[in-house]
């Protein structure tokens, strides 16, 4: 049992996490930002970016013992 | 040209936030400093050069990972460090104003909100999980299953057999997106909040099943583990996969529509 669960299982915790998965979190995803006082990139599709994040997040997760 | 401010995130603390020890930040950008938006509320924020952060610099930029990533980073380890000091509402990557002025504006018109918002968010961390299928595994499972079952079986057997295998396998495929949301509505009624996010085509083969976030109070953290712990028991017998990452600052959590 214990076996399975670490290898269905990862969990990344502070420094363990991928530079993708960080992409993934701070990324503006189209969040309405008001007015024009804001230069951010709301009007710019960044789905590609965020696919791109998560399927090579993905790809990491291989079977291999869980942390700590 | 001038410099625009560079808003990395809110903060909510009595005194100013200590940012001396600060990491330094987005390239080109100046040391992050905060603002005080008054009754309690700072912007930590910093200068950044409109020439590597207008509006056609940044359009250029997202077309390049490498360009992004060493962008992203540094936006995540300040509001990281910010963090520790107090609640912090993080803005997403490339949140620019034109000035100091305009930040504190757009803070001032949203400050019931924030305000709300801080009070949702105190003491807690976000979390992500992420399920994907392993589609050719999911049914090599299957199979090896109805295998060791049809073992001696006669030819009529065998056949009603295989028909089952097929059946199997299928239904481990179909039924993947329930088990995916079933687990979403578990895990979301022992949190405080919870994001489903619309998951990406995967490759061939690997299909995200469920991208979302949650959000945990501190001290259910590991509860929260245990009961994702639980679930990938579970459904790892079957060809599943879960990540879980964190904690992250409530990125999920300050949109607009939360």
């Amino acid at each position: 049992m214990r076996r399975r669960e670490e290898q269905a299982m990862e969990i990344l915790e502070g420094a363990d996490q991928s530079l993708l998965d960080v992409i993934d979190h701070v990324l503006n995803k189209g969040v309405a930002v008001s007015g024009e006082a804001i230069l951010g990139v709301a009007g710019v599709d960044l789905v590609y970016l965020r696919l791109s994040a998560l399927l090579c997040a993905a790809d990491r997760v291989q079977p291999r013992s869980r942390k700590k | 040209m001038s410099d625009l401010t560079y808003l990395y995130c809110v903060v909510q603390r009595e005194k100013a936030p200590p940012l001396a020890r600060a990491p330094r930040g987005l390239p080109g950008t100046g040391t992050p400093r905060a603002i005080d938006a008054g009754r309690g509320l700072w912007l930590v924020a910093s200068d950044a050069p409109a020439a590597g952060y207008g509006e056609a610099s940044i359009g250029r930029g997202l077309q390049d990972l490498a360009w992004v990533s060493a962008r992203a980073l540094p936006h995540e380890a300040v509001i990281e460090f910010v963090g520790r000091s107090g609640t912090v509402l993080p803005m997403k990557l490339f949140t620019l104003f034109r000035n100091d002025e305009r930040a504190l504006e757009h803070v001032a018109g949203q400050r019931r909100r924030i305000d709300r918002l801080l009070e949702r968010l105190a003491g807690r961390e976000e979390w992500g999980l992420r399920v994907l299928i392993d589609e050719p595994r999911a049914l090599e499972r299957a199979e090896a299953s109805a295998r060791s079952e049809a073992k001696g079986a006669s030819g009529t057997e065998f056949l009603l057999r295989k028909k089952k295998q097929r059946d199997l396998s299928r239904e481990v495929i179909e039924r993947g997106g329930e088990r995916a949301a079933a687990l979403f509505d578990e895990l979301s009624r022992r949190t405080d909040d919870s994001r489903r996010r619309a998951p990406p085509p995967g490759p061939a083969g690997r299909r995200v099943l469920l991208d979302a976030a949650f959000l945990v109070r501190r001290g259910q953290v590991k509860p929260f583990h245990a009961a994702v712990r639980k679930a990938a028991g579970r459904l790892g017998r079957d060809g599943y996969e879960l990540t879980l990452t964190g904690p992250w600052p409530p990125y999920n959590f300050v949109a607009e529509s939360a």
